[in-house]
């Protein structure tokens, strides 16, 4: 009969099949994060760029326009570019706020996912992975700090 | 062209690019800077910052694909991420600093390099005698890999040299910030010549990988106002578009056709990235 997972002195880690079964789960949920960002991320952006399109009937005819938006210049153009100038985007509906709450809901994928696996190294008791993984998480935590700063 | 034909384009060629990016480990970043800019006549600041989200959609649209399939070295890749994402930080931090032509020129640079090491040696390297290499065995970077369709089952593969492996992570993760690649192009080699990865497990190794590190660079470019919806947005569609469905064809491509495709393709940009920094 095999013996069950023993708590205790002797016992450092799980054993390897009910850490195989953890890890198991961890990348199912984890798959399911990545899909349900991805889309939600996609949904976002292709519906602030509707509305912006939708507002600004030049879009689909006026030639002249595209040097105004790209680099852009302020005007019909102008897109947030700080946390606060995307907030009050967000809370007037305007697309191209809408459209980069999807591209930062985007970046931070990857995030999540290294989130989680810190979770999951945590969970199969791997001191140097939890550590680790958590130091990556750090500098991605600092990167948008940075960012913020400047 | 007008805003709504501009936007196409950029969907367009975004969807090229993470079909490759998918197919390749890569991000796509050197189909997309270039495309943007010689085609598209964008500013190389902006290109560069729709190209790092683009690589972070390369890498969350087909990533739930590998995670399936268990291809991904989840170890390895944290533990070269730490110097990675360090790299990109800095990397992104210099873009700031350097002007538009210097960046034209590094970038035709790199794909020079890196056309040269992807056509010369690739994969293969897994069943080279193995060296000693205490860090590997201490972290367990070691893994496994499900065998060729005649074997079955899962055969093992070592990690080596990951002291290399990390020192060539972080110069990976300043290119990536500095130029808006993946970094793919240096750490899919990296994995299987410097470190005897085999070439499936690097890909997929490499997908999760620059993701994290073009996240790191994306949120300086964010701040620094390079990221802009009309070029990102539609990128970001794209190539999403692209690598979901490359991701579902890579089990049955070969690695030869890998590595023809990639070398034609960067050796063209690199010579138009150079002439455009040097003109």
């Amino acid at each position: 009969m095999e013996a069950e997972a023993e708590i205790g002195p002797h016992a450092e880690t799980p054993p390897a099949a009910a850490r195989a079964g953890d890890l198991e789960r961890v990348e199912t949920v984890l798959g399911g994060v990545l899909r349900w960002g991805v889309v939600a991320s996609a949904a976002l952006i292709g519906i602030g760029l509707t509305m912006w399109v939708a507002r600004h009937p030049g879009a689909m005819t006026d030639a002249t326009a595209l040097p105004l938006l790209v680099p852009a210049k302020g005007g019909d153009g102008a897109f947030p570019t700080t946390p606060g100038e995307l907030w009050t985007g967000l809370v007037r509906l305007e697309g191209l706020a809408v459209a980069t709450l999807g591209l930062v809901v985007l970046v931070l994928t990857p995030v999540v996912r290294v989130g989680a696996s810190v979770v999951a190294f945590a969970v199969e008791r791997d001191r140097w992975f939890t550590l680790i993984t958590l130091g990556v998480l750090a500098v991605l935590i600092v990167s948008f700090v940075l960012g913020k700063v400047e | 062209m007008t805003p709504a034909e501009f936007m196409a384009a950029c969907f367009g060629v975004s969807v090229a690019a993470g079909l490759l990016g998918a197919l390749l480990g890569l991000g796509g970043g050197f189909v997309i800077v270039p495309a943007l800019t010689l085609l598209l006549g964008v500013d190389i600041r902006y290109a560069i910052g729709a190209s790092l989200i683009g690589v972070v959609a390369t890498s969350s649209g087909a990533g739930a694909a590998y995670v399936r399939e268990h291809l991904t070295n989840t170890r390895l890749a944290m533990f070269l991420e730490l110097a990675t994402t360090l790299g990109a930080l800095l990397g992104a931090w210099l873009a700031g600093m350097l002007s538009g032509a210097a960046l034209y020129v590094a970038f035709g640079c790199l794909q020079f390099v890196t056309a040269g090491l992807m056509w010369f040696r690739t994969g293969g390297h897994e069943n080279d005698p193995p060296l000693p290499d205490p860090v590997a065995d201490r972290l367990r970077l070691h893994g496994t890999v499900a065998g060729e369709r005649s074997e079955g089952g899962r055969r093992a593969y070592r990690v080596v040299r990951s002291r290399l492996g990390f020192g060539g992570s972080f110069g990976a993760g300043i290119i990536s910030g500095l130029l808006g690649v993946g970094g793919g192009l240096i750490k899919v080699p990296l994995m299987t010549v410097g470190m005897h990865v085999p070439l499936k497990v690097a890909t997929a190794t490499s997908n999760f990988m620059i993701g994290v590190t073009a996240a790191a660079s994306a949120a300086v470019y964010f701040m620094r106002g390079d990221v802009d919806p009309f070029v990102a947005g539609p990128t970001a569609l794209g190539v999403l578009l692209g690598a979901v469905t490359g991701s579902r064809l890579l089990p049955r491509l070969h690695s030869t056709a890998i590595r023809g495709l990639f070398t034609a393709a960067v050796l063209l940009v690199a010579v138009q990235m150079l002439r455009r920094g040097l003109a």
